[in-house]
């Protein structure tokens, strides 16, 4: 049988990166690419992961929400495979499920890395220090299965040139009968007013091309319809827009939003820095010169006056 | 409610830079680890509304008594610190673990991660070894009146909280945002008065620990200058030599390929970027009304 590295999925988001993330690690040390799914949550994931190259699945019959319950459950399923490597996302619960089973097996745990080589036959990781000042070569010295969990941020998903084939693998997992000392009450997502503009989805962002208090009250309600926050550059903030809390750029917030929307704003560097992450940008923008333009993958030149009223109707009309 | 909060001294990573001729990271200047002084503040808010002591507790060198005594200036009941020369996750938790069954604690706080070298490691392992209920990365902690066990909010991404409910004694690490640390000015009467108590130290003998070092399994091999992840799979075709050049320096990343500018009609702008929306903001859930 040959070695097999594991990606234990967390979430259908990120099923794509990770089955690229093991594929790609699977290649490097000549081991079957597999992940684990949690059935339930997961449903349906199978058949995608061989478009990525996975050629196994192992199967988790549902565990409960709480890491703990996770732990148990891979726990008895890496015990009774021992695959090479496994790799968790650097989540909330990936980093603690890697955290737990490192002590449970015994076994090096490598947290938040960049990418992985192989340097005279053993395994290494790369993973950030000081805040990304530097970098940190790690090698694990335990035995196999040498547990890491991936900075998902900066990974893709790529489908592979040839579907594989997939063998499925369903585990049922053993319950160990006591009920979890800590318990799931429920999931909240914050209010856009409260929420911190560094950990939002989307923001809609003012700069010197509003002028006046009036105006914000066409960027409110495209806020409200979007459910987004807002935001601004300086200049917004001195001219009394938004809240100093809500600036970004170099003196205010840093965004790794997926979508941000910037209205009148030019683009000066300092504001660029602070959205250097966003996936996509948008500007509405009267001036085709704007900098803000050049970083924009949609860029509108236009007064946002007459835009984002005719972008309300459009969301009014259609749900 | 008695109250252990783990603290670390790191070297300030905003002052932190790569040194290339002697290949290591330098300008460390000394600070204790920023999250743990959000852990240290939870605690003394804590004790403020319910009672009880706060113990700072923290494991090193001798020398590493500075964290403790900045600790004691905010007013904490008691600093110890266990001598070892251990840095090793592994190591380190089993100290921790071994100093906490000795002081006795409700509720054990630390930071979720550490400025330096940002594991996330030795919180989880602690309460691993401990054997008690954790909640990490929580952004609230909330108690419920005459009951043993608190309400807690842990921070996942996207502005979203996922709440627990944890039975008492408990392990919670603390994400950033769960509070501002007070500032003790010097020489106020908190300052003096913490600044003048001693530091109880313990050796390992003492908690029955052979000082052996137990292997983490990982060995780090050398600290270089961060260097963006190789990405694989990224076209060239059809790109300027200049750009490939970009690609190459860059460690393949690129952004924005695909640019669309539009002018003219704002009902067909606004028709564009609707769309584009529904496609970029997929999680559409509701946010809740808490």
């Amino acid at each position: 049988m040959a070695t097999e590295v594991w990606g234990f999925v967390e979430g259908v988001e990120l099923a794509g990166k990770m089955a690229t993330e093991v594929v790609r690690l699977a290649h490097l040390t000549s081991a079957l690419p597999c992940v684990v799914l949690e059935n339930g949550r997961e449903r349906g994931q199978e058949g995608e992961m061989g478009t990525y190259g996975v050629e196994k699945v192992y199967t988790l019959a549902p565990v409960g929400h709480t890491p703990e319950e996770h732990t148990q459950a891979l726990e008895t399923l890496l015990s009774s495979y021992q695959p090479y490597a496994c790799l968790f996302a650097a989540s909330a619960l990936g980093a603690e499920v890697a955290a737990r089973l490192a002590v449970r097996l015994r076994r090096g745990l490598v947290t938040g890395c960049l990418d992985f080589a192989l340097e005279e036959g053993r395994l290494v990781a790369r993973r950030s220090i000081y805040g990304g000042k530097a970098q940190a070569t790690v090698t694990w010295q335990s035995e196999s299965p040498h547990l890491a969990t991936v900075d998902m941020g900066i990974m893709e998903a790529i489908p592979a040139s040839r579907v594989a084939q997939i063998q499925m693998v369903k585990w049922e997992a053993i319950s160990s009968g006591s009920p979890p000392r800590v318990r799931h009450v429920e999931t909240v997502r914050l209010p856009r007013e409260e929420v911190d503009l560094g950990e939002v989805r989307g923001v809609i962002g003012v700069g010197g091309g509003v002028k006046e208090v009036g105006e914000m009250r066409l960027i409110y309600d495209l806020a409200a319809l979007l459910d987004l926050p807002v935001g601004g550059s300086r200049v917004a903030d001195e001219r009394g827009l938004i809240p100093r809390a809500r600036r970004i750029g170099m003196s205010g917030t840093s965004l790794a939003a997926d979508v941000y929307i910037a209205v009148g704003i030019s683009g000066a560097t300092y504001h660029l820095m602070g959205v250097k992450n966003v996936k996509h940008i948008v500007a509405i923008n009267t001036d085709s010169g704007a900098p803000i333009l050049e970083v924009a993958e949609l860029g509108i030149i236009a007064d946002f006056r007459e835009v984002i009223p005719a972008v309300i109707d459009r969301l009014h009309a259609k749900p | 409610m008695r109250i252990v909060v783990c603290l670390k001294g790191v070297g300030d990573p905003q002052a932190a830079r790569y040194d290339f001729v002697r290949r290591e990271v330098v300008d460390l200047s000394p600070i204790v680890n920023p999250l743990d002084l959000v852990a240290l503040e939870e605690g003394l808010r804590l004790r403020e509304r319910h009672g009880g002591e706060v113990t700072a507790l923290t494991c090193g060198l001798p020398s590493a008594a500075w964290v403790l005594r900045r600790a004691l200036t905010t007013g904490v009941d008691k600093g110890v610190l266990v001598e070892t020369e251990a840095e090793e996750f592994f190591t380190v938790a089993s100290v921790l673990a071994a100093a906490v069954r000795r002081i006795g604690c409700d509720l054990l706080l630390c930071g979720a991660r550490s400025a330096d070298t940002a594991q996330e490691i030795v919180g989880t392992a602690t309460a691993e070894l401990l054997g008690l209920p954790l909640v990490t990365r929580a952004v609230r902690i909330e108690t419920t009146a005459g009951k043993q066990t608190l309400r807690v909010y842990k921070k996942i991404p996207k502005g979203k909280r996922e709440v627990y409910e944890v039975e008492l004694p408990a392990v919670i690490s603390l994400e950033e945002g769960a509070n501002v640390p007070r500032y003790v000015a010097i020489l106020s009467k908190t300052y003096v008065r913490g600044i003048e108590r001693p530091v109880e130290r313990m050796s390992l003998k003492e908690l029955g620990m052979t000082g052996a070092r137990l292997h983490s399994g990982v060995h780090t091999l050398r600290i270089t200058a961060p260097k963006p992840r190789v990405q694989v799979g990224v076209s060239v075709t059809g790109l300027s030599p200049a750009q490939k050049l970009q690609l190459l320096m860059g460690g393949g990343q690129k952004r924005g390929e695909e640019k669309e500018i539009l002018s003219g009609s704002p009902e067909r702008a606004a028709r564009r970027l609707v769309e584009r929306l529904r496609e970029w903001l997929t999680d559409a859930s509701p946010p809740s009304s808490a």
